[in-house]
């Protein structure tokens, strides 16, 4: 049932985002081809439309970071709590097996939309001319500069923070959305008294975390450092074993989050 | 014969109302019983308290002797009074979503009775006008071999035609074994499918007797019962 309900998942939220990705990557190419032949646009006419075009790329690139964002978020309150739910609530599949679908199409939908960004700057790029091409490989030099710098287990804390970070986000919607529909007036009053409370304990959390790292951890627990030097890249980064605190906190607020949400959808499950 | 449905002191409240009074009910299978009250009587709290859709404030609902889970989701088919179908769907989608999740559904019957209404399967819901919209709704719930249909409010508003057509469909359809709990409030329009009714009145199951039982004994139909229980 659970391949069943991602594949209902991904249709679902793919006929919107799919082709908001597509608008995305038509809009790089025009883009590129725009900035490639920019020098020989035979009016001021065509000058406009070219800086249209690239404008709307950059806008593009905005409205799908934001939209797929707002497609997974839509998508789960209107598939549990609207009409919709009496069908979706009513299917011989446990609360585990939907929470985690949605969770799981929501990280993907994160990951291609990141690919995808970055492969039409590639493309943009790549069709803009030579001159491009070569701030592109500069990039990736820049890119490999830093990996070469970084350890295994740096790589590791940010691929874990990343998709920790993505988890949350997520998880912090679906608990605010679940837990604000059990109440049947002022549902969005509820809904951002109850955001108000979860971002009072993340802060809390983070000042328990800056007492933690001071008082406790110590400079001994980790450092800080710059990549690079005068002729080079330049960045400052932190390690240490204080930043792997952060990090189990980080997944023991999603693990807090997601059995919140279950709990609400299990045992309340409220579709008045 | 075990109950398909059965409460047990069965309460709901919302907030300082109560929907349904601790009532008691067991229902067999095989049978097409009428669920029947004025709006707010509390049979639409029932269908989704059988249907896991809301939890029991007190008391108890079992489908089939168990609580209603994944497993007695499985065995329930599922009319609800509003259209739950995602309209972006079309019809062939709408099938191949019932069809994934229901492994008692008939695609077959499915696929026979929307040719029969002139379907296109390849258009969306959105485009469907509102009777051809419940009409496919209600042919969706009814292609399942259930063990229990629960149809809520499944003729209210919609003509005199399309309620024939309604009827016919539940009774033509559905598995002879189960049963059909339909709740409504249009008497005289189902009386001559029902087996046996139930009379809610304030959350309170005032009347459970078989329709020959109220003819034989009351010498009433069940439309003229109703009036006089529930005249004011």
């Amino acid at each position: 049932m659970f391949g069943k309900l991602l594949k209902h998942e991904f249709r679902a939220t793919g006929r919107i985002a799919a082709p908001l990705c597509g608008m995305m990557l038509a809009l790089a190419v025009l883009a590129g081809m725009v900035l490639r032949f920019w020098g020989d646009l035979p009016s001021e006419g065509f000058s406009t439309a070219g800086n249209a075009i690239i404008i709307l790329y950059g806008m593009s690139v905005f409205a799908v970071a934001i939209g797929i964002f707002i497609i997974l978020m839509q998508r789960y309150k209107q598939n549990l709590f609207s009409d919709e739910g009496y069908l979706t609530r009513t299917l011989p599949v446990s609360v585990h097996e939907l929470l985690l679908s949605k969770l799981f199409v929501a990280v993907i939908w994160y990951l291609v939309t990141c690919v995808l960004m970055a492969l039409s700057v590639i493309i943009a790029g790549g069709l803009s001319g030579e001159a491009s091409w070569s701030g592109v490989k500069e990039l990736f030099d820049t890119l490999r500069f830093y990996v070469a710098h970084i350890s295994a287990a740096d790589v590791v804390y940010v691929m874990l923070s990343t998709l920790g970070g993505m988890l949350f986000i997520t998880l912090l919607f679906y608990a605010v959305a679940t837990i604000a529909q059990n109440f049947n007036k002022h549902r969005l009053l509820y809904y951002f008294m109850v955001i108000l409370i979860f971002i009072a304990l993340t802060r809390l959390l983070a000042v328990f975390n800056l007492i933690f790292t001071v008082r406790f951890a110590g400079p001994a627990s980790g450092s800080v450092g710059v990549i690079g030097g005068a002729d080079g890249p330049t960045a400052i980064y932190v390690t240490g074993s204080h930043v792997w605190l952060g990090l189990i906190e980080l997944y023991l607020g999603n693990a807090l989050l997601y059995v919140l949400t279950w709990a609400f959808l299990k045992f309340r499950p409220n579709l008045e | 014969m075990s109950s398909i449905l059965e409460c047990k002191a069965l309460q709901k409240r919302y907030g300082l109302k109560d929907a349904l009074c601790g009532i008691n009910l067991s229902l067999e299978p095989g049978r097409i019983i009428g669920l029947l009250g004025p709006n707010g009587s509390g049979k639409t709290t029932l269908i989704k308290l059988a249907c896991g859709l809301l939890t029991p404030t007190g008391g108890e609902i079992l489908i089939d002797g168990q609580k209603p889970s994944k497993e007695t989701k499985a065995i329930v088919s599922y009319l609800p009074e509003r259209m739950a179908l995602p309209t972006w769907m079309t019809a062939k989608q709408a099938m191949d979503y019932y069809q994934d999740f229901y492994s008692d559904f008939r695609r077959d019957t499915a696929e026979d009775m929307l040719a029969r209404l002139g379907l296109d399967e390849r258009q969306t819901i959105r485009s469907m006008s509102k009777g051809m919209r419940e009409k496919l709704q209600l042919i969706l719930v009814m292609s399942r071999a259930a063990k229990l249909y629960l149809l809520d409010e499944p003729i209210g508003g919609v003509d005199p035609a399309t309620r024939d057509y309604i009827l016919k469909t539940i009774i033509g359809n559905y598995n002879e074994d189960a049963a059909v709990v339909i709740s409504t409030h249009l008497i005289a329009d189902v009386e001559q499918v029902l087996d046996e009714v139930v009379f809610l009145r304030q959350g309170n199951v005032v009347l459970h007797r078989s329709v020959d039982d109220i003819r034989e004994a009351e010498g009433k139909s069940v439309d003229e019962l109703f009036r006089q229980v529930f005249a004011y």
